[in-house]
């Protein structure tokens, strides 16, 4: 009997590492995070993140979290899910706006208005490690006719 | 026991009391300072301060704000609580306006701001930065960034 419920919890973790594993975008041991701050969104307000993707040979799934600042809590798909296909060469843009109310719509949330800030990794590289050698960020806040810079930061663990 | 054995024993006994100092100091923690300048606050160029805690652990900082003189404005001492993964905007014309009389006006001018942590407040761990906006904080006319200088002790 005991050795029964010992083989079932060793099955549990079994399978709750295997979930952890697959649930969780593979990241390499070069690969940056990148961490956009002062962003800031609703009404008027719109926030503008392009991620392009300069490597020589890589092509990178980015993983983009938007957060509410105050808590750290996502305000976006977690990760963006298996993460956006950004090709060599390309280009993505994120509007963040969009993306927050299309998200908390699924909750039954109203529009979010206030500060927000990015964190995203990228996976899937051969060769060229996800980061500011191989991805050139821009980033701003549009008020009206207006833009205003953003803090675009990388680092490496 | 002859004078080398001695000697030997005791330059032993020395590198064992240094080794045991650094493990302590390196356990401890260290202390880090994050600069910033550059900045001026008046009514039309606010100036609003973002610490960016990456950590999984809270940090808790002091805030010092300066004028052009070197003198100090303001001194919050632990006041200044990031959680984990969050993000703590602060506004400088609330700073200097919080501790002043009612028709006392606030400072204007060039400021320097300093923020000071332990571990796990660092470079790598945190991203501070000031906005200083022109015009109106709703609806600015321009703004720009001024990154922290980090220097860790």
């Amino acid at each position: 009997m005991r050795i029964a419920s010992l083989l079932l919890a060793l099955a549990a973790i079994a399978v709750a590492v295997v979930f952890a594993t697959t649930t969780e975008p593979a990241r390499g041991e070069g690969d940056a995070t990148l961490y956009v701050s002062g962003l800031e969104i609703g009404g008027k307000t719109k926030a503008l993140l392009r991620i392009r993707n300069v490597s020589a040979s890589d092509q990178y799934r980015v993983h983009y979290t938007v957060r509410d600042p105050r808590a750290g809590a996502p305000i976006s798909q977690l990760a963006a899910g298996d993460g956006a296909l950004v090709r060599r060469g390309a280009t993505l843009e994120l509007e963040l706006t969009s993306i927050v109310n299309e998200f908390r719509k699924q909750l039954e949330a109203g529009p979010y208005a206030g500060p927000v800030q990015v964190v995203a990794f990228g996976s899937g590289a051969v060769i060229d490690d996800f980061g500011p050698q191989t991805v050139v960020v821009e980033a701003f806040v549009k008020q009206g006719s207006k833009i205003r810079p953003v803090n675009v930061e990388w680092r490496t663990d | 026991m002859n004078k080398t054995t001695t000697m030997l024993a005791a330059a032993g006994l020395l590198a064992a009391v240094l080794a045991v100092g650094t493990w302590n100091a390196e356990a401890a923690g260290s202390t880090c300072t994050a600069d910033l300048a550059g900045i001026e606050t008046k009514k039309k160029t606010p100036v609003e301060v973002t610490i960016f805690n990456t950590t999984l652990a809270p940090m808790t900082l002091d805030l010092v704000i300066y004028d052009a003189n070197g003198f100090e404005l303001v001194r919050r001492t632990g006041e200044i609580e990031v959680g984990p993964q969050a993000t703590e905007l602060i506004s400088v014309a609330e700073q200097l306006s919080r501790d002043l009389a009612r028709r006392e006006k606030p400072y204007e001018g060039l400021i320097g701001i300093r923020l000071i942590g332990d571990t796990p407040f660092s470079a790598q761990n945190a991203i501070v930065h000031a906005t200083q906006y022109i015009g109106n904080r709703k609806k600015p006319k321009s703004a720009f960034i001024v990154r922290a200088l980090f220097n860790e002790e």
